[in-house]
């Protein structure tokens, strides 16, 4: 954790046609996971094959603690969690009790990671702009 | 005021084997004591819980009156003095395993609330049992207080290392109405009072029903244990009036001026008459009205004009307000039996007078440890979930050097060096088992 921005990197194992089946899906929204902006603690999100498709490499960086929003997830968004990293081997659901330790098992500590800004939740980004947006429109009605 | 649901429907829940506290509201007025107990060793420790067990309460006929009533709530340590099953052990959560004080980074627990500032016995591994006694009136607490006194001093594997008192009207040591808000528990057969919205899956309250995901929680093993029981958070606080009361003089003019910004830090007025009804002045009538006080919503107030943002019925309790992050409010609501101590000190009182006063913060569910370091964290120590920045609870969070509170309008005002009013003594997670459960953890 850097200031309130926090990292995580995972490898994990996938199903069988598991990088298939999500690199159709990711070829559906054009690789772009635009959905994933209502959560509003993710700064970026990264999905990427190794090993001959055998392997996901998941890495995220996000605000405050990881497991604080997993239990919303699971009631707020449980399918689209499903969908991801159900085809991930050993994925127990969004809404198991086991989910938090699988994650926790597959977890990579980062050696050295850098945020520009440690104190600029996604929440404050939000926040700033729009304050900036009604500074410039009040500057420009100025004039 | 008579604030207390009625039985209206059938129940689902196994209330004859469900402490009587998940669903008994607290009276008003209200008497009781909290103590905590050590087991010594663990013949001692179970056979207090053989002598405890009759006298334990059911939720069976949870609205009916009745003179008080006991709850029985252990810690990990105190389940690990009994000698559980180390099969068992690990199937408690994380959290409720490494107990309050090692979560202190993520309940926020910092500075003057860190737990090396706690009183005894919170901090330390020797709080095992917390047994409470609720009561209407005086004479009944007393006596079952002392019949307790009387089915343990004969028992020197188990030592009392606390005994507190509390009660109250109705109204905390800051004068303000309490209490009355309580999620609506589907299968309790509660009836629904307006502004209640759905009732809450039983499951989020009861280990062993379906929770809010559609399945029952992580529940510890074996079921018998598991089933029937909940979690109880306990965090005591000492209040800080007159600081609370100075900061109303030192940013109000007149008592109208002072109550106003009293109720926009608090969300409602003393009364408990809630700004989104009553946005102008207390209206003592809606506080009074169990189908007026809580019938409100903050939907059609985006900003915050009537009831802000960052006040604290609106953090602890969001509602239908739009927020910054992805949140199920459905989850996050906890059965409260907050307890207060201490007598109330006036509002034009300036000067701390030393005396002990606050609030045992008591919060029941069966996610009330994830929910309370969940409060903790995001929505009463920060402020991004409601873009708020920096901004904590005005009530009960530990405020830095240079915190301000903003109160909505055109323009907004800015209210600088906000204090805290709330300093925390101490506290546990506790596990609350059924009467099975209790039985079964005699032995």
């Amino acid at each position: 954790m850097s200031g309130d921005v926090s990292e995580l990197t995972g490898i994990f194992d996938l199903k069988p046609n598991g990088a298939e089946r999500l690199r159709k899906f990711f070829k559906l929204v054009d690789g772009n996971l635009v959905g994933a902006g209502q959560v509003g603690t993710l700064h970026n999100m990264r999905f990427v094959f190794l090993d001959n498709d055998t392997k996901l490499l998941f890495a995220t960086a996000y605000d405050g603690e990881w497991d604080a929003y997993i239990d919303d997830f699971a009631t707020k968004i449980p399918e689209m969690m499903d969908y991801l990293f159900g085809n991930v081997e050993g994925w127990p659901g969004i809404a198991s009790p086991e989910v938090k330790d699988f994650i926790t098992k597959y977890q990579l500590q980062a050696a050295a990671w850098f945020v520009a800004h440690p104190d600029i939740t996604v929440s404050e980004a939000t926040r700033l702009k729009r304050q900036d947006l009604a500074v410039q429109r009040f500057l420009v009605e100025l004039n | 005021m008579d604030l207390f649901r009625r039985l209206r429907r059938r129940p689902t829940l196994e209330l004859d084997d469900i402490q009587a506290v998940v669903l008994r509201a607290r009276p008003e007025p209200y008497f009781g004591s909290h103590a905590i107990l050590e087991i010594g060793d663990r013949a001692a420790g179970q056979e207090m819980l053989r002598r405890l067990a009759p006298r334990l309460t059911s939720a069976a006929g949870w609205d009916e009156p009745r003179p008080s009533w006991p709850a029985v709530a252990i810690s990990y340590q105190g389940l690990v003095a009994l000698g559980v099953p180390e099969s068992s052990l690990a199937s408690f959560p994380a959290n409720f395993r490494a107990g309050m004080a090692a979560r202190a980074d993520r309940l926020r627990d910092t500075g003057v609330n860190a737990p090396k500032n706690w009183e005894f016995p919170f901090g330390t591994s020797r709080v095992h049992v917390a047994v409470s006694v609720y009561s209407d009136n005086e004479d009944d607490w007393r006596r079952e207080v002392a019949e307790y006194r009387r089915q343990l001093h004969d028992l020197p594997g188990v030592n009392l290392l606390s005994h507190q008192d509390f009660g109250a009207t109705g109204w905390n040591v800051f004068g303000y109405r309490d209490g009355f808000s309580q999620p609506l528990v589907e299968g309790s057969g509660a009836e629904s009072l307006p502004g209640d919205g759905r009732a809450i899956k039983a499951g989020e309250f009861v280990l062993g029903y379906p929770s809010e995901t559609g399945q029952p929680l992580g529940m510890p093993a074996p079921d018998v244990l598991g089933r029937n029981g909940s979690y109880v958070v306990f965090r005591k606080y000492h209040s800080h009036v007159a600081a609370f009361n100075k900061f109303l003089y030192d940013n109000g003019h007149t008592e109208q001026e002072r109550e106003l910004l009293a109720a926009k830090l608090v969300g409602r007025w003393r009364s408990g008459a809630p700004l989104a009804l009553a946005p102008e002045r207390d209206d003592p009538a809606i506080g009074e009205d169990p189908q007026r006080i809580n019938n409100f919503g903050y939907a059609d107030d985006p900003r915050g004009l009537r009831t802000p943002v960052g006040s604290h019925i609106r953090r602890m309790n969001p509602r239908d307000s739009k927020l910054e992050i992805l949140s199920d409010v459905n989850i996050r609501r906890i059965i409260r039996r907050s307890t207060s101590y201490g007598d109330p000190l006036p509002s034009d009182r300036l000067r701390d007078d030393g005396a002990s006063r606050g609030l045992d913060f008591i919060a029941l569910g069966a996610r009330a440890v994830d929910t309370v370091e969940f409060l903790q964290s995001e929505w009463v120590n920060s402020g991004s979930f409601a873009g708020l920045g920096k901004e904590k609870d005005p009530l009960i969070s530990r405020q830095d050097k240079g915190a301000y509170f903003t109160v909505p309008g055109s323009p907004p005002r800015r209210v600088h060096n906000i204090q805290s009013f709330n300093t925390l003594l101490g506290g546990e997670y506790f596990f609350l088992p059924s009467l099975s459960a209790i039985r079964w953890l005699a032995g």
